[in-house]
């Protein structure tokens, strides 16, 4: 599996890519503003857009993508037609097809919507859907959208354990602006603005060196902390139990000085 | 919308606004154009139309702009007929704005939409018409771009399964237009009714007076006979 891109300039966004070149596998967040050419990259990714500028190299890579708005990948009547259409009978009459098969219906809860029109169902259930239909496709490399848009806090971390558990087989890349969620479980990142990084970065770094507008007073308090060179992790604020514990420890350094 | 011309007609002001800009287009001699601008003049001085500044800023720069495009692509010969037609223009977008000042667009469409319902009943004239504007300008664009999106997905499914795909993968990309079209439509629909346009309700408009037949009638005689004598 390769994918290099170089010297591409994307419409509109006029997001400039010297050159990339795909990790083999893990879990990398695409990050960076609104309009900066994230689902643009994805797009290019995706052969749906050809910039006149630069040059695409993908061989032997079996690619999938949870698009942002699920309402694009939904084409069949019923939720088992929409999972099932790509398959042949032949493969879907095989035990271990079917063994697959009823792992992933239990995984994303989808049994009680087996029947149902997939345009019935809540934008969380959509996106769940469509996430089930990539999991049963395994693809190599996996594309996530603001795959948290619409799902409830359980969902989100069940989605977070299953893609730190494919990790080491797959690549998975994911923009999201839920930095507390893509923070919990995603290492390092490639920033994009104007220019997308050549190489991933500590994503609790990007968070912190890019000053991103912020509507959570923990995420305020600890870039503040940070500031002023606290000895705080960069991720401490997304999980309270564990600011409470880096500020308790703090307070008790100080008393001691 | 000023008080002054509060009660002239829309559909009086409509035909003023057709009539004038054809007028305006079509007059080539120079004295004529030189009359139209002092009777615009007068006009906006005895109804006190009061522009506003981006309206001022428009009809400064849109008709500077105008002339130098006349004037680079060389269509008209000389380089006096280019500050001329940027005069034209100068008048077209006076014209334009003191009527819509008089009054509103949206009026103008009311008064329109009764007229037609009552030639031809109480169909959908003005929704069937900014349902159309809408298909053509916003909705198509958005359709082929949806479409593109479905079908990577589709190619990606079948890449992903090692299949070619049948005759119905093609047409796959409907599902979702349908789908996608049937719950835009829901809301342009939610827009038009939230601002108080029904299907099967005639529009409530003032009505047709003695004075606007007077400007009408004024108004057509004025133009046949310039059109005749002058173009």
């Amino acid at each position: 599996m390769a994918i290099l891109i170089e010297n591409m300039v994307l419409p509109h966004s006029q997001l400039r890519i010297p050159r990339w070149s795909a990790p083999r596998q893990g879990l990398y967040g695409i990050v960076g503003p609104n309009g900066s050419g994230k689902s643009q990259f994805f797009s290019v990714l995706m052969r749906t857009l050809k910039p006149r500028l630069g040059k695409v190299s993908i061989e032997n890579c079996r690619i999938g993508c949870v698009m942002q708005h699920p309402e694009h990948q939904l084409t069949e009547a019923t939720v088992r037609d929409e999972m099932l259409w790509p398959f042949s009978r032949k493969q879907q009459v095989d035990h271990r097809f079917q063994n697959q098969l009823a792992d992933v219906i239990q995984r994303w809860d989808l049994e009680v919507h087996w029947q149902q029109s997939p345009w019935t169902l809540s934008t969380g259930q959509k996106r769940r859907l469509i996430l089930a239909v990539y999991d049963l496709l395994n693809p190599d490399v996996l594309l996530l959208d603001e795959p948290s848009e619409g799902l409830d806090g359980e969902w989100k971390k069940r989605l977070a354990t299953w893609l730190t558990t494919r990790a080491g087989t797959r690549l998975t890349l994911i923009t999201s602006h839920d930095w507390p969620w893509l923070l919990s479980f995603v290492g390092t990142g490639f920033w994009c603005e104007k220019t997308l990084d050549a190489s991933p970065k500590d994503l609790g770094q990007l968070w912190y060196s890019h000053q991103l507008p912020t509507v959570n007073p923990l995420e305020q308090l600890w870039r503040e902390l940070l500031n002023r060179n606290a000895p705080v992790s960069w991720r401490g604020w997304i999980d309270a139990e564990v600011a409470l514990g880096q500020v308790v420890t703090l307070w008790k350094s100080v008393q001691n000085q | 919308m000023e008080v002054s011309a509060k009660s002239i007609n829309p559909l009086v002001l409509l035909q003023a606004l057709i009539l004038g800009i054809l007028f305006i287009f079509v007059s080539h001699t120079l004295w004529v154009l030189a009359m139209e601008l002092f009777l615009l003049l007068l006009t906006h001085y005895v109804l006190r139309v009061h522009i506003t500044r981006g309206e001022g800023i428009g009809l400064v720069v849109g008709p500077v702009l105008w002339t130098a495009l006349a004037y680079v692509n060389h269509q008209h010969g000389t380089a006096l007929s280019a500050p001329q037609d940027g005069l034209r223009f100068l008048a077209a977008l006076w014209l334009s704005i003191l009527i819509i000042h008089m009054t509103s667009p949206s009026m103008m469409m009311h008064h329109l939409e009764r007229r037609f319902k009552q030639w031809f009943g109480r169909r959908t004239i003005i929704g069937q018409v900014a349902l159309m504007a809408l298909l053509v300008m916003r909705y198509l664009p958005q359709l082929w771009i949806t479409a593109k999106r479905v079908n990577a997905d589709v190619r990606m499914r079948l890449q992903l399964v090692g299949g070619s795909g049948r005759w119905k993968d093609k047409i796959r990309f409907l599902t979702p237009l349908i789908m996608i079209s049937i719950m835009h439509s829901d809301r342009i629909a939610e827009a038009i009714w939230a601002r108080g346009w029904r299907p099967g309700q005639m529009p409530v408009v003032a009505p047709w007076t003695k004075r606007d037949t007077v400007i009408t009638v004024t108004l057509w005689t004025i133009f046949l006979i310039s059109w005749k004598a002058l173009i």
